[in-house]
C-alpha cells in the first residue's frame, strides 16, 4: 500500500504474543494514520470502564503516510490510549525520528496490550520483535534510559522511554524520545509504566514505497525551496518556539502565577532572544526538517550543570511565567528536571503553580509540603515539588493525579483555580480576552490543549469581545490542525512559515495514490473528531456539556493587570459559545453527537452502539 | 512614499478580506508598524516582519519602494 509500511504490529506484554496484521484499505483510507489510527484502535478495542492504568488499556504508537517520506518534516508519531489524566481518549504526538524508523521497520502502528511481568522494553529490528527484561533501567531518568539503550543497541535505534514518573504512574507522565523531545500530554508515560514498559527501541532497514515518486519529488522540492527562500526561517532556526513568549505577553495571553494574570512583568528575561544569547548550545532538527526548532541548552543551578533540549514556549509559559521564575536559565533547569523525571512540562508546571498559589493563600502549609517554602519565584521549591510528584510522596501524591484531583483533596476553594478542562491541565494561552481560544480549550477533545485549534489571532482579527461567530473558526481549525497529526507530518511549516496547505493536498495523492481532495481529508478529520467524542459518550452516562467547562477563575475574576486589565468572559458568554459550537457540529445541547451526525460521517455502527446505550438520540 | 505589504496565506485566512498584496502611500519617515496599521494589521496579528529579505522590528524606518512581508504570529505548535 503506497505511503504505508503495510502492517500493524500487535504485542501482548502479558503473554509475550506478537502478531502482524495487514494494514487494511479501510483503516488507511478512513483514518489516514497517526492519531486517526489511535482513535480507531482505542475506540474499537478499549471498552467502557477499562482502567486506564490496567492491562486492558492499549497503547497505540502510530506513524502516518507522510512519516519517513522525503518531504518537510514527516516526523510525527502519535501515542494514543485511554488517558489516566482524563479517563477519556487521549493522545500526544512527538517529533524526532521514531515514526520514520517505525515505518522502515515495516510497521505503521504498534498496538501494545497487557502488562509485562517484570520491567521490560520492546525491541524491534525489522521482523525481530522481542520483549526484553530491563530491571537495570527501572528507576533511571528518561533521557539517561535513552542514552543507555543507544549505548547498548547502537545509535541507529530510535528510542522512546519513560522516567520514574511514568513508572510510578503519575497521570501526566511523558514519553521521551530523541534526547529531549516529549509526548507530554495525557499521561502516555503512565500508560507505559502501568504496563511495566520502560522503553520502545526501533530500528528499520526497509523503505516506504510511494505512488508517484516523480510527483512527490517535485512537490517536496518546491516546498523545501520555498522554505529555504523564506528569510524568516533564520529566526526559527535561531530561537525556535521560544520566540512566542514576548508576543504572547504583549497581547495578554502569557499564563502568569497560576493563570491569575496573563502578563508577566519579567517576560523579557524568558524571551527567545535570552535563550539564544544566554544558554543556547546548538540547534537540533527532527526528521527532514529545515526549521531546526530544537534548541539544545545548558543550565547551571547550585553547582550542577545540565543540558536540555528546550525550553520552548509551552515550557517557558507553564514553568517560567506561571511559576514566576526569574530567568530562562532557571526555566531550562526546571525543564531538565521534568524531562529526566518524565513529567509533562505543561501539566507539571501547572501543578507546581497551583501548589504555590495554594501555599500563598494558606490552603496548604509547610507542614503539608514537608517544609518546602512553596512560593512563586522559587526554583528550589519547583525542583522539590516535581521530585515529590514523580515519587508520589507527600504533597506529590495528590498532585500526581493532576490539579483537579489535588483541588478535591485540598479544598479551600482551590477548585476555582485548578486550571484544567476534563482533568487535563491548560496549556500556554490564558484566554479571558480571547473567546475563540477559550472555546478551543473548552472543547479540545483531549482536555485543555492548544494544538487542536490555536485561535487567538482570530479573536484579535475579528474582535476580542465578540462571541457570535467564533465557533465556526474553532471547528475549522479542529479539523485542519489534527489532520497533520493523522498524516504524520509537522504543521509548523504551515502555521509558522506560511507554507500553503495546497502543497500538502498535492503531497497526499503523490504519496498514497489516493485521489482524496483536501476537503475529503478534512471530512475524515471530522469523523475522527466525532469518534473521539463518542468515546467519552460511551464511557460515561453523564459525559457532556459539564465536561466542556473552564475553571471558575476565568469567568469570575477579571484580569488584574497588563494590556487586558479588567477584562473577563461571562458565564453567559461561555454558554453562548458552547451552544453555537454544538449546533454547528450537529451535536445536541448537552454536547453529544446526534445519531444523524454520526451516520453522516460514516459512523453508523457507533451511532447504533450509543443509541442502544440510550446515550444519544 | 509608496511601499508594498505582502501577507502570507495563513495570515490572510485569519482575517478574510485582507489582500495578500497591498500597495500603500505612507508619509516619509514612516516605520513598519505604521505601514502595517495602514494595511489593516494591528499589533498582535503579525509575527515576523521582513523588509526586503531582512527581518525587521516594528520601529524600523521604511524607505520608498520597500517590500514588507508579514508572517502570522507564531502559534506555539
Amino acid at each position: 500500500m503506497h505511503g504505508y509500511a503495510g502492517a500493524i504490529l500487535r504485542v501482548n506484554l502479558s503473554t509475550g504474543a506478537v502478531s502482524r496484521e495487514p494494514l487494511t484499505e479501510d483503516l488507511a483510507s478512513n483514518y489516514i494514520g497517526g492519531r486517526g489510527f489511535g482513535a480507531h484502535f482505542v475506540y474499537r478495542e478499549v471498552p467502557a470502564g477499562t482502567d486506564p492504568l490496567g492491562p486492558g488499556n492499549k497503547l497505540v504508537v502510530a506513524a502516518g503516510p507522510f512519516s519517513g517520506v522525503f518531504l518537510p518534516s514527516g516526523a510525527k508519531t502519535s501515542l494514543s490510549a485511554k488517558s489516566p489524566a482524563t479517563g477519556l481518549y487521549g493522545d500526544s504526538n512527538i517529533g524526532g525520528h521514531l515514526a520514520a524508523e517505525l515505518k522502515y521497520a515495516g510497521y505503521d502502528a504498534l498496538v501494545i496490550e497487557g502488562k509485562a511481568g517484570e520491567p521490560s522494553y520492546l525491541f524491534i529490528e525489522d521482523d525481530r520483535v522481542e520483549v526484553r527484561p530491563c530491571a537495570k533501567l527501572w528507576g533511571m531518568g528518561s533521557i539517561k534510559t535513552e542514552k543507555a539503550l543507544k549505548d547498548e543497541l547502537g545509535d541507529e535505534f530510535q528510542i522512546a522511554a519513560i522516567g520514574p514518573a511514568g513508572e510510578n504512574m503519575v497521570v501526566f507522565a511523558s514519553v521521551n524520545h530523541d534526547i529531549g523531545r516529549q509526548a507530554g500530554r495525557c499521561g502516555m508515560g503512565a500508560v507505559m509504566g502501568s504496563k511495566n514498559l520502560k522503553a520502545i527501541a526501533v530500528r528499520g532497514t526497509r523503505t516506504v514505497h510511494v505512488a508517484d515518486m516523480a510527483g512527490l519529488r517535485k512537490v517536496a522540492n518546491e516546498m523545501f525551496a520555498v522554505l529555504a527562500a523564506n528569510p524568516a526561517l533564520k529566526v526559527w532556526q535561531d530561537q525556535g518556539l521560544a520566540q512566542v513568549t514576548t508576543w504572547s505577553n504583549s497581547i495578554g495571553a502569557l499564563p502568569t502565577r497560576n493563570f491569575r494574570q496573563n502578563f508577566y512583568e519579567n517576560a523579557e528575561a524568558l524571551s527567545g532572544e535570552r535563550m539564544r544569547s544566554d544558554i543556547h548550545v546548538r540547534d537540533k532538527a527532527c526528521f527532514a526538517c529545515p526549521m531546526a526548532t530544537g534548541k539544545y541548552c545548558r543550565a547551571r543551578h547550585r553547582g550542577e550543570t545540565v543540558y536540555v533540549e528546550g525550553p520552548e514556549y509551552e515550557t517557558t509559559a507553564l514553568i517560567g511565567s506561571n511559576c514566576a521564575l526569574g530567568s530562562i536559565e532557571e526555566v531550562a533547569y526546571a525543564n531538565y528536571m521534568c524531562d529526566e523525571l518524565g513529567l509533562d512540562t505543561i501539566s507539571g508546571g501547572s501543578a507546581v503553580a497551583f501548589t504555590m498559589e495554594c501555599f500563598e493563600r494558606g490552603i496548604i502549609t509547610k507542614e503539608d509540603t514537608g517544609g518546602i517554602e512553596a512560593r512563586f519565584g522559587s526554583l528550589d521549591a519547583f525542583v522539590e515539588i516535581v521530585k515529590l510528584i514523580a515519587a508520589r510522596q507527600g504533597i506529590g501524591e495528590p498532585l500526581s493525579r493532576g490539579v483537579r484531583a489535588a483541588a478535591e483533596a485540598w479544598g479551600g476553594g482551590s477548585e476555582d483555580f485548578a486550571i484544567q478542562v476534563k482533568g487535563l491541565e491548560w496549556s500556554g494561552y490564558e484566554s479571558r480576552g480571547a473567546p475563540s481560544m477559550m472555546l478551543a480549550y473548552m472543547t479540545c477533545d483531549i482536555g485543555a490543549h492548544h494544538n487542536r485549534a490555536w485561535a487567538i489571532t482570530h479573536d484579535i482579527a475579528v474582535g476580542r469581545n465578540i462571541i457570535k461567530g467564533k465557533a465556526a473558526k474553532v471547528i475549522e481549525l479542529q479539523h485542519t490542525r489534527p489532520l497533520f497529526d493523522c498524516l504524520g507530518v509537522c504543521r509548523l511549516q504551515w502555521v509558522e512559515l506560511g507554507l500553503p496547505l495546497e502543497y500538502y493536498a498535492r503531497l497526499y495523492p503523490a504519496v498514497t495514490g489516493r485521489q482524496d481532495s483536501w476537503d475529503d481529508l478534512l471530512d475524515k478529520s471530522e469523523r475522527i473528531w466525532n469518534l473521539v467524542r463518542a468515546f467519552g459518550v460511551r464511557e460515561r452516562a453523564d459525559f457532556g456539556r459539564a465536561d466542556d467547562q473552564p475553571p471558575r477563575r476565568f469567568y469570575t475574576e477579571p484580569v488584574p493587570d497588563g494590556p487586558l486589565a479588567g477584562s473577563r468572559i461571562t458565564r453567559e458568554d461561555l454558554d453562548r459559545l458552547l451552544d453555537e459550537y454544538y449546533d454547528l457540529r450537529g451535536w445536541d445541547r448537552n454536547g453529544r453527537p446526534t445519531a444523524k451526525t454520526l451516520e453522516r460521517l460514516g459512523l453508523r455502527d457507533v451511532a447504533a452502539e450509543l443509541q442502544a446505550l440510550g446515550r444519544i438520540s | 512614499m509608496r511601499v508594498t505589504v505582502e501577507i502570507s496565506k495563513v495570515l490572510a485566512s485569519i482575517r478574510p478580506g485582507l489582500a495578500e498584496r497591498t500597495d500603500l502611500d505612507i508619509p516619509d519617515g514612516a516605520v513598519v508598524s505604521d505601514a502595517l496599521a495602514a494595511a489593516g494589521l494591528e499589533q498582535g496579528l503579525w509575527g515576523i516582519v521582513l523588509v526586503g529579505d531582512r527581518v525587521a522590528g516594528a520601529t524600523a524606518t521604511l524607505s520608498p519602494g520597500d517590500k514588507i512581508t508579514v508572517l502570522p504570529p507564531v502559534s506555539g505548535g
